[in-house]
């Protein structure tokens, strides 16, 4: 059992559940479109993805099924494989176990091991045609043999050979070393592709895509190349078509070049990638050998003795002292005259190894020990194995110029050990860099930019940030009382126009922060409701039901977190309707219905709540049976199911333990569902309803409040005493003699074809009658055909709402409570509380 | 991509990625006889077929001058516009 590093599996797990969730969508719409290739190709390239990032991530199990349907799928993308019924079935069980892995790794931290999923990778491989049945072709055997030795690196340009280099040099003395102490081998890799001329046409950029592989996988650039001697001429030159072979150094962890093959394979069809590696400097030089002088027995003895005299170490003193002892020993050996020709180069891929580490005694000592051994090894190594180590010193010099060249900026050197990323800050200084006739190497620099543009969050920031705004809130709703009363007492208009002017400005501003920080927990339904598609599917097969499922108002968008924690809810409801509502294909043709029944689900806004609505055409509920199932379980009494309306009948499937069902299966009939739906329901803040019509349907309806920072809010007045009344759910204000004009009886008003029932707020305040006359008072009509008389309005505020806590809580008629500017607190009505019904479909 | 010549001097701005190559090119050898510096300051996004355009204009006029902030050169990554 090996444990996961816990910042790469909580990524890899989110980006898992992502990924499973489009992946059963794209199944669902493939079982009814088995011929659409572009569904095959995205659901190849999810499986694709989830194999990548969970070799990234160490999830061997994981990997190892996601990449056998991953082969299903090239399968069926070369038409060796036809979508059928039963093999969408065996990727959703593909999907189940990846699922299942998920969910062990997010609780337990490691792997469950390959063993349990046996028998479904053998029915795999038994759908892949002329796939053998023994468990053979892993997936981490079939790459090996493509990563071989590069041929040839010292035909690259000398630039590219240097960097990669100096990236040797630096990190193969200071960091990687360090590296390996963790066991996590790594190793230079040079990667080479040379794409079709048509690559762009399928989207897909090479580099960029080679260059998020290596970042995602970890790994670091050394040195990129892009050759441009295939470019055509002018005439010819097509900016859409692509003519750059590109050539790539960077440095990886052993175990992850895999993954990165398999991430280029997109490359593949249009490209020819060479993957090789660097095990030695040499390797990038030796090969332009053009004359080798080998040292003399007697040279050789000389070279031994020097090897092995005291002086090699260097002195504590100070870092000049130092340098100076390890340049007199470079020099000394330098008179050597095969060195001149021979050993040089190393010298001076030593002294460059040098520049880079001397701010460490530690590490300079260790050079010295290196540079020593090395020079035993040559004055003993035989003849061949020293031509072997023999650079050339045409490249040597060419070394030694270009270290020249940048003695004066060894931080400039260590950029080269900088995070890609960290380069391409921005900076008010310019420079100019020219190309040469001829000979045209142009530095353009790394100005690519992986990252999305999203970033993950903490929840808690966001939480605090939004606090942090409401306090904002408050504070200027205080500064604009207080400017009301300064204005009072300024009578300095000029004064009076700027305060306005900026206080209409920090409201925009206030206004725009508070509909960005909301912004951040929104997300629309889709997602939530695509989870439901396959659980549909399934339960419906099960039953033997027909079910069409439809989704409306997908985009409606709701608090993050609400939205997580309505999915066991919601399936709740789900599974009732498949279960209770719909009935079975026979039973609805007797009925007259349609064989297939139909679910929605159905997402719409109102004012400052979200509704959801599960939609079934089945047999409604029976309230009798309900009734006497409630007295079955003693929930009621017979005599107070008799006194019992309609709606109250219905709302005993709230309570706990009840349920219709007359025997438990796996669906539903256990007695658990409904009350946890409403349980859960109001620890959101929402509540549930239920309407249904025998034969029809029902709906059960779930409502929610809106995250909101601030309400707008109108305040009235009616008896002396204020009240504020959230302006969405205001419908329009009229005058109050007007509507009760139309009124015969004082309570039910038709205005304008609307019947509006019309209540005085001081009555439902109970608060003591108004003395104001009727001409004088205002009419409130709100949303829902409710028409409220008021005394008088006051003003309209943006007020942070907060819920009633403790025993108010319970308090049906008020939203909330909220501090205005003058410090007053203000009651908020809940106008939900006023109406009498809602609207249903049924 | 906001792609603007002025006083000889070429300032790309933002991108140059395969949905601009198309527009810049055209631009590029209208004006060729025109751009004398390639101004890359505001370049944000740069993509293999955007190097592409800048190489190509390297090789059309080997004299011309690339003006960006020191900070986003970066000695790893290099451009080869011969076959040195």
């Amino acid at each position: 059992m090996e444990y996961i590093d816990k910042t790469l599996l909580t990524s890899f797990l989110e980006e898992a559940q992502e990924l499973l969730d489009v992946i059963e969508q794209k199944l669902l719409e493939l079982e009814k479109h088995p011929q659409d290739t572009e569904l095959i190709h995205e659901l190849f390239r999810a499986f694709h993805t989830l194999k990548g990032s969970s070799g990234i991530a160490g999830a061997i199990t994981f990997q190892n099924i996601a990449h056998e349907f991953e082969n299903l799928l090239e399968k069926i993308r070369k038409n060796e494989l036809e979508v059928t019924s039963d093999l969408v079935t065996l990727f959703f069980k593909g999907t189940d176990a990846l699922k299942e892995i998920a969910i062990y790794l997010a609780q337990k931290g490691y792997e469950p091991p390959l063993d349990q999923w046996v028998e479904l990778l053998e029915e795999v491989r038994t759908s892949i045609p002329g796939r053998a049945l023994s468990a053979g072709n892993q997936p981490n055997q079939s790459g090996g043999e493509r990563i071989t030795s590069f041929e040839g690196l010292y035909l690259l340009p000398l630039t590219f050979r240097l960097t990669v280099l100096k990236n040797m040099l630096g990190d193969s003395r200071s960091r990687v070393k360090e590296q390996d102490l963790g066991s996590k081998k790594q190793r230079l890799y040079v990667l080479g592709i040379n794409c079709g001329t048509g690559i762009f046409e399928r989207g897909l950029d090479p580099l960029r895509l080679a260059l998020q592989g290596i970042e995602t996988l970890g790994g670091r650039v050394a040195s990129l190349t892009v050759l441009g001697d295939r470019l055509p001429s002018v005439n010819e030159f097509d900016p859409e078509k692509c003519y750059l072979p590109i050539i790539l150094a960077f440095q990886i962890q052993i175990d992850r070049i895999e993954t990165l093959l398999f991430e280029l394979e997109f490359l593949a069809d249009d490209a020819d990638i060479n993957l090789g590696y660097i095990d030695s400097i040499f390797e990038l030089f030796s090969p332009d050998l053009a004359e080798i002088q080998l040292p003399s027995e007697e040279e050789r003895q000389r070279l031994r003795a020097l090897a092995e005299e005291a002086f090699w170490r260097i002195p504590d003193e100070g870092l000049e002292q130092r340098i100076d002892n390890f340049i007199a020993l470079a020099l000394s050996m330098y008179r050597f005259p095969f060195i001149k020709k021979s050993l040089f180069c190393e010298v001076v891929l030593l002294l460059a190894l040098f520049r880079q580490i001397y701010g460490g005694k530690e590490n300079l000592n260790q050079l010295i020990e290196d540079f020593r051994a090395l020079l035993l090894e040559y004055a003993n190594a035989n003849h061949e194995t020293v031509a072997e180590l023999i650079a050339p010193r045409e490249a040597a010099r060419d070394i030694w110029e270009c270290l020249q060249e940048e003695a004066s900026g060894i931080e400039q050197i260590c950029m080269g050990t900088s995070n890609l990323h960290e380069s391409w800050s921005m900076s008010e200084e310019h420079c100019e860099t020219s190309t040469s006739a001829g000979k045209a190497t142009t530095v353009i620099s790394s100005a690519l930019s992986l990252k999305g543009e999203s970033i993950r969050v903490d929840k808690h920031k966001i939480e605090r940030l939004m606090d942090l705004a409401s306090e904002l809130i408050l504070q200027k709703n205080g500064l604009e009382y207080l400017l009301k009363s300064l204005q009072k007492m300024v009578r300095d208009r000029e004064l009076h126009y700027a305060l306005k002017e900026q206080e209409q400005a920090l409201t925009s501003v206030i206004r725009e922060l508070q509909e960005t920080i909301i912004s951040l927990r929104m997300t629309p339904l889709r997602q939530l409701f695509s989870r439901f598609s396959r659980y549909v599917r399934d339960i419906a097969i099960k039953l033997g039901k027909e079910v069409e499922l439809i989704f409306q108002g997908e985009e409606t968008e709701l608090d993050r977190e609400t939205v997580e924690r309505l999915y066991e809810p919601l399936l709740h409801l789900i599974r009732n309707a498949l279960d209770h509502g719909l009935e079975t294909p026979e039973e609805r043709r007797r009925k007259g219905k349609e064989k297939t029944g139909r679910l929605i689900v159905k997402a719409s806004r109102e004012a400052s709540a979200v509704f959801i609505d599960v939609i079934d055409d089945g047999r409604g509920i029976d309230l009798e049976k309900v009734k006497n199932k409630a007295i079955q379980k003693s929930l009621i009494s017979v005599e107070e199911a008799e006194k019992m309306n309609d709606q109250e009948v219905m709302k005993l499937i709230f309570m706990p333990g009840f349920s219709t069902s007359e025997s438990v299966t796996e669906i539903s009939g256990r007695g658990v569902g409904m009350d946890v739906v409403q349980h859960t329901l109001m620890e959101l803040g929402g509540y549930v309803n239920l309407h249904s019509v025998p034969d029809k349907g029902t709906t059960v309806r779930v409502v929610l409040p809106l995250t909101l920072l601030t309400t707008q809010v109108l305040v009235v007045e009616v008896s002396g005493e204020e009240i504020g009344i959230p302006v969405c759910d205001l419908e329009r204000i009229a005058e109050a003699e007007e509507v009760i004009r139309f009124s015969a009886t004082g309570k039910i008003a038709n205005v304008g074809g609307h019947t509006l029932i019309v209540q005085d707020l001081a009555s439902i305040l109970g608060v003591a009658s108004t003395r104001n006359k009727l001409q004088d008072r205002k009419a409130i009509v709100l949303r829902g055909g409710v028409c409220l008389l008021v005394d008088c309005i006051s003003a309209t505020e943006d007020l942070v709402v907060r819920k009633l806590t403790g025993e108010l809580a319970g308090l049906d008629l008020y939203l909330g409570t909220a501090v205005r500017g003058n410090g007053r607190v203000l009651m908020i009505i809940n106008t939900r509380s006023l109406r009498e019904a809602d609207t249903y479909e049924h | 991509m906001n792609i603007e010549l002025r006083d000889g001097n070429l300032a790309i701005n933002e991108s140059l990625t395969i949905e601009d190559v198309k527009d810049a090119w055209n631009l590029i050898l209208k004006n060729l006889s025109e751009i004398k510096t390639v101004d890359l300051n505001g370049l944000k996004d740069l993509d293999l077929a955007g190097m592409q355009v800048l190489l190509m204009l390297v090789h059309l006029k080997q004299d011309i001058k690339f003006i960006m902030p020191p900070t986003q050169g970066d000695p790893r990554f290099v451009l080869y516009s011969s076959n040195n």
